[in-house]
């Protein structure tokens, strides 16, 4: 064989085992969770308008009854405080609405080991309960005590801005029940959703809880106090049943 | 902020303690047997020919290597879901890399205890042998690194959130298992004295690194003093771990001037252990009571069934009767083969 010959086959090796190489960089492997399923030209997020919430706990028990949550275990609840400014005379109450934040930057996504926690395009965050081991690793990471151990299905459980109902054009069942209308579910992607526009309109007084911790929630609050946005404990007076 | 405002929790939803008393005996027995690997194999490499002193080490790391992986699959709720680990690889979260190691470290343990006590009856020895105590230590590493680090990461409980955790993590494992050691051996003065100088080193860094996560100036450290400002029970939880401290520090010095009597070993071995239990206990499950953003405290009282005392006497149990088994076995190999 002429050297040429040699040459060119030698090269020809090297090209193709090189070429073995290809779909594995194609493939890319991923190193951080990738958001699965649902639309990305939707961002669903929540504003919840304090000035109409009168804490009648509607959105709690309607949650509870669509989503089938065990007795005892919540998606969403109305928290009350009873607040008196120092050195005044009169009272007034404060109403907090919690539920899973759908965070931009969810905490509890990256930890989960099986990925059965996920963030759909439409940045609602959902967990695949015939996926999850039900370790808690989610339970622990997120801020905002959103998430449960689910005694029934032994998972984690979450709100879910009742995903199910959304994809067929209904509300979830706490916005539907709302009794003033505080609850608004929409569309950030919209510039003529009601959300967009409130949040345009009220942009310097939205809150977020716990800001401080990097999460970009996207279950914005109208109407609330800075002195609610970070956590209570030692600022405020438990239940007048605890001890500690 | 101009106003200042006197907030009363009038209403909430206390969030459930969902780590377990599993998770504690896990952190406390994969935290001894990963220390007891990492000496075994310094042991072996320095071929220091002190073959009971590895045999006795390795008794100690295999039996907490068999026992901790129990303990945490217990604590998942989906326990029969633990083949999720390896059919969902996700190696961007600390917990999974657990999988990997842990059976890998029993597995390495378990067949380097096998090669020595070949060796032991039949004076064969392997060359493998220094590979196997390599890979033990390596996975023990490994543990000890995914361990803390799982824990140390998550913000929300900023607590936990410290790169000392892991180090408080890691010397206080290695501290009982010295003690460990120093009870189960028989004699040896100067050995012991050793030991028990070990034992007092590390028991120094412990606090010093404790003393640093406290007061440092740092998300952990603030929250830490928040929470033994405001609560009582943080407060003798703190008093316990000062408590324990003191008498592992006071009957280590004891064993350094001369060698203790068997019942004062057995107190520093369960000084030791106490101590080790107690800081898991307390960073593991009384942590979780500390509300993220409630005023209210989440209620925890140790229940009665597989959840509560029953993990925890439960895995001692194991231990014990794996520790019972293994060394009867052995020892019952040996008589057969001296009276042929």
């Amino acid at each position: 064989m002429d050297s040429s010959k040699r040459q060119f086959l030698q090269q020809l090796g090297i090209l193709s085992a090189g070429a073995s190489l290809v779909p594995l960089a194609q493939a890319k492997f991923p190193f951080s969770p990738e958001r699965r399923e649902g639309s990305a030209r939707h961002r669903y997020a929540m504003l919840i308008d304090l000035r109409r919430c009168i804490g009648c706990q509607a959105c709690t028990v309607s949650c509870a009854i669509e989503n089938q949550t065990p007795q005892g275990e919540f998606r969403t609840h109305v928290n009350q405080y009873q607040v008196q400014v120092e050195g005044e005379e009169s009272v007034t109450n404060v109403l907090l609405p919690r539920l899973c934040n759908h965070c931009d930057n969810p905490p509890c996504v990256p930890v989960c080991p099986v990925q059965a926690t996920f963030q759909r395009e439409d940045g609602i965050v959902v967990v695949d309960n015939t996926r999850c081991v039900g370790c808690a690793y989610c339970v622990q990471a997120c801020p905002y005590d959103a998430r449960f151990i689910n005694h029934e299905t032994q998972t984690a459980d979450k709100c879910t801005f009742c995903v199910h109902r959304l994809e067929v054009g209904l509300l979830p069942a706490c916005v539907e029940s709302c009794v003033g209308g505080a609850r608004i579910i929409g569309d950030l992607q919209d510039p003529n959703s009601r959300i967009a526009q409130m949040l345009h309109a009220h942009h310097a007084a939205i809150k977020v809880l716990k800001p401080e911790n990097g999460t970009q929630p996207h279950v914005f609050y109208l109407g609330l106090d800075e002195t609610f946005t970070t956590p209570l404990m030692g600022r405020a007076q438990p239940a007048l049943w605890q001890e500690v | 902020m101009t106003h200042s405002l006197l907030v009363e929790e009038v209403l909430t939803r206390p969030q459930e303690i969902s780590w377990l008393p599993w998770a504690v005996q896990y952190f406390f027995f994969i935290g001894i047997a990963a220390c007891a690997a990492l000496f075994a194999c310094v042991l072996h490499w320095r071929k220091s020919d002190s073959a009971k002193l590895e045999n006795l080490t390795l008794l100690i790391a295999l039996t907490c290597a068999i026992t901790a992986p129990l303990a945490l699959t217990a604590d998942l709720h989906q326990t029969a879901r633990f083949w999720h680990f390896y059919a969902y690889p996700t190696p961007w979260s600390w917990m999974p890399w657990g999988a990997l190691f842990l059976p890998l470290f029993t597995a390495f343990l378990g067949l380097w205890f096998l090669a020595l006590q070949l060796k032991r009856f039949t004076k064969k020895s392997y060359r493998a042998t220094k590979w196997l105590a390599l890979a033990s230590a390596l996975t023990a590493a490994g543990l000890l690194l995914y361990t803390g680090r799982e824990v140390s990461i998550v913000q929300a409980r900023p607590i936990w959130f410290s790169y000392t955790f892991p180090v408080a993590m890691f010397l206080s494992a290695f501290h009982t298992f010295f003690a460990l050691l120093i009870v189960s051996l028989r004699g040896e003065p100067a050995l012991q004295r050793k030991l028990a100088l070990w034992q007092l080193w590390t028991l120094g860094g412990l606090a010093f690194v404790v003393v640093f996560w406290v007061n440092g100036d740092t998300l952990s450290g603030v929250a830490i003093r928040d929470w033994l400002t405001v609560s009582a029970s943080a407060r003798h939880y703190a008093a316990g771990w000062a408590v324990l401290w003191f008498i592992s520090l006071g009957l280590g010095g004891v064993a350094l001037f001369q060698p203790l009597t068997m019942p004062l070993r057995i107190l520093q071995a369960l000084s030791a252990m106490a101590l080790c239990w107690l800081m898991r206990w307390t960073l593991l499950i009384q942590v979780q009571t500390v509300p993220k953003f409630n005023a209210q405290f989440n209620p925890y009282t140790l229940p009665a069934g597989t959840d509560g005392w029953l993990a925890i006497l439960g895995t001692f149990g194991l231990w014990i009767a794996l520790l019972i088994i293994i060394r009867e076995t052995v020892n019952g190999f040996a008589r057969r083969m001296q009276h042929g």
